[in-house]
């Protein structure tokens, strides 16, 4: 304001004016200072935009620059910093992530919602004879090729279709020479907390191997069973022929579809048994032969002595051996001598009197010798008719009425004259009376 | 007809058909083989057992890994 009367006082002006220049100068510094702060701010934020978090803002600006510089500068450098441990963070656990993965001894894999590989596992490397390197980015059905990729069965599909993981799906994939494998499959969908869809996880087993195992296992116990049933067929077999049935044999699929042993045992089981038969049968014949002894006791007389229980199977033996035997030798009489049966029935009685009445037919005489007291009361109480049948008390008086009869043949002269022992005989059983 | 029991628990195929093999010729037509066991394949084994030896099943039952089988002689 003019100083009125005096005029302007020039001294207090030009003071003004310095001290308006001076604060000018300071102005223009401290903008200069925040400019050049706020510039190496932006630069350095610029550096962590691409990713340079090694840079910071310098000493010079926190000195230079206002005090909000420099709490931008604090602020910005902790920022810097944070965000440096984050991403260390961020990266070691990356390594940790794929150290897991690569320890997990089956392949894994991972792929994003658009079937990009995201993570390869060292055994899905192995497998697929990729390296992680070379099937991330890939498209997950070009890695392993497995007969459900590329089509409705596609396990990340199924996977975000159901909403549920799938687990040990029978595939068959591709290995590293292209051959194809066995496998087995599980595969999960991955989301976030909210439930997004971030992709898949996919485990993928070789169970070549183990497979070719089970087959081995399941060849093996079906031999173990067909060897098991040949031997319960010989089992079956030597049962039966316990029980008596010597035709059971062990049958020709026991030989065929079993091994080596078991064929050679059947073979055994079944010689075994064609050795017994004919042991038997051989014994059987003796038995035979032994029970149905017919001995010449003179010229024109045969003995058959009898010997304990006479069936149907020996009436018929004796019947035969008596007939053939009187044919052969042409002998007139034969003396059947049961002092060694002890037991009669109506059936044994009936059989000595067919044998009787045959040795008859072809012109022979049977004289029945040897009936035992016992024997003779049970054949009256039975009521057995053996009128027609000579009867004598035993083989002595037999041979007697043998050689009587003899005498009266030689008299009338219907015996052969070549009979040059029968005198003989007559003296030698009157010389025993 | 006798009842025969076997217990072939504890024992791996094809030991329990054996063992009923084995025990074929204690049996007689109509004798019943009740045979108990664990063996993981012993129903199918017994089955095919059965119907090559030509023996009927009368029965079979499952509780828990024990299996009951009667088997008509």
């Amino acid at each position: 304001m003019a100083n009125k009367g005096t005029g302007p006082n020039l001294a207090l002006i030009g003071k003004e004016l310095e001290e308006c220049k001076k604060q000018l100068e300071i102005y223009h510094t401290s903008s200069m200072d925040l400019a050049i702060g706020v510039s190496e701010i932006f630069g350095v934020l610029s550096g962590v935009a691409a990713g340079d978090f090694s840079v910071r803002v310098g000493e010079a600006t926190l000195s230079s620059a206002e005090e909000l510089v420099a709490k931008l500068g604090n602020v910005i450098n902790r920022t810097i910093a944070k965000i440096q441990q984050g991403a260390e963070k961020a990266r070691r656990d990356q390594e940790k992530m794929e150290a897991v993965l690569d320890a997990v001894p089956d392949p894994m894999f991972t792929m994003d919602p658009g079937m990009t590989v995201t993570s390869f596992n060292q055994a899905a490397s192995k497998l697929s004879g990729l390296a992680a390197k070379d099937a991330i980015g890939r498209k997950c059905h070009d890695v392993f090729k497995t007969n459900r990729c590329g089509n409705e069965k596609c396990m990340l599909r199924l996977v975000m279709k159901e909403g549920k993981a799938l687990i040990n799906q029978d595939v068959k994939a591709r290995d590293a020479s292209d051959q194809e494998v066995d496998c087995v499959a599980s595969a999960a969908a991955i989301t976030n907390v909210g439930g997004e869809f971030l992709g898949g996880i996919e485990i993928i087993r070789n169970v070549t191997e183990m497979k070719q195992q089970h087959m081995r296992i399941d060849e093996y116990h079906e031999s173990s069973m067909e060897l098991a049933m040949g031997m319960s067929e010989c089992f079956s077999v030597l049962s039966e022929v316990r029980k008596g049935n010597l035709e059971a044999r062990v049958g020709e699929m026991a030989l065929s579809s079993s091994d080596e042993l078991m064929a050679s045992l059947a073979k055994g089981v079944n010689d075994t048994i064609g050795i017994q038969v004919e042991l038997i049968q051989r014994q059987q014949d003796a038995i035979q032969e032994l029970s149905t002894p017919i001995l010449q006791l003179w010229d024109d007389i045969l003995v058959l002595p009898i010997i304990g229980v006479v069936d149907s199977r020996r009436s018929v033996e004796i019947m035969e051996r008596v007939l053939s035997t009187i044919i052969e030798k042409h002998t007139k009489f034969i003396i059947m001598d049961i002092t060694g049966v002890e037991v009669v029935d109506t059936k044994t009685a009936d059989h000595f009197i067919k044998v009787i009445q045959a040795t008859e037919l072809i012109g022979s005489t049977c004289i029945l010798t040897g009936i035992q007291p016992s024997v003779a009361q049970t054949l009256v109480e039975i009521g057995v008719d053996l009128s027609s049948i000579i009867t004598l008390q035993d083989l002595s008086d037999g041979l007697k009425e043998c050689l009587r009869q003899l005498d009266s043949l030689k008299a009338a002269g219907e015996l052969a004259t070549s009979q040059p022992r029968i005198g003989d005989a007559r003296r030698n059983v009157k010389d025993s009376d | 007809m006798a009842v025969v029991n076997l217990d072939t628990k504890g024992l791996r195929c094809p030991q329990p058909v054996l063992k009923i093999a084995a025990k074929m010729p204690e049996l007689s037509d109509g004798d019943v083989l009740v045979v108990v066991a664990d063996c993981p394949t012993i129903e199918e084994d017994i089955r095919k057992w059965c119907d090559r030896m030509k023996k009927g099943i009368l029965d079979l039952h499952r509780e828990g890994p024990t299996v009951t089988v009667k088997i008509q002689f």
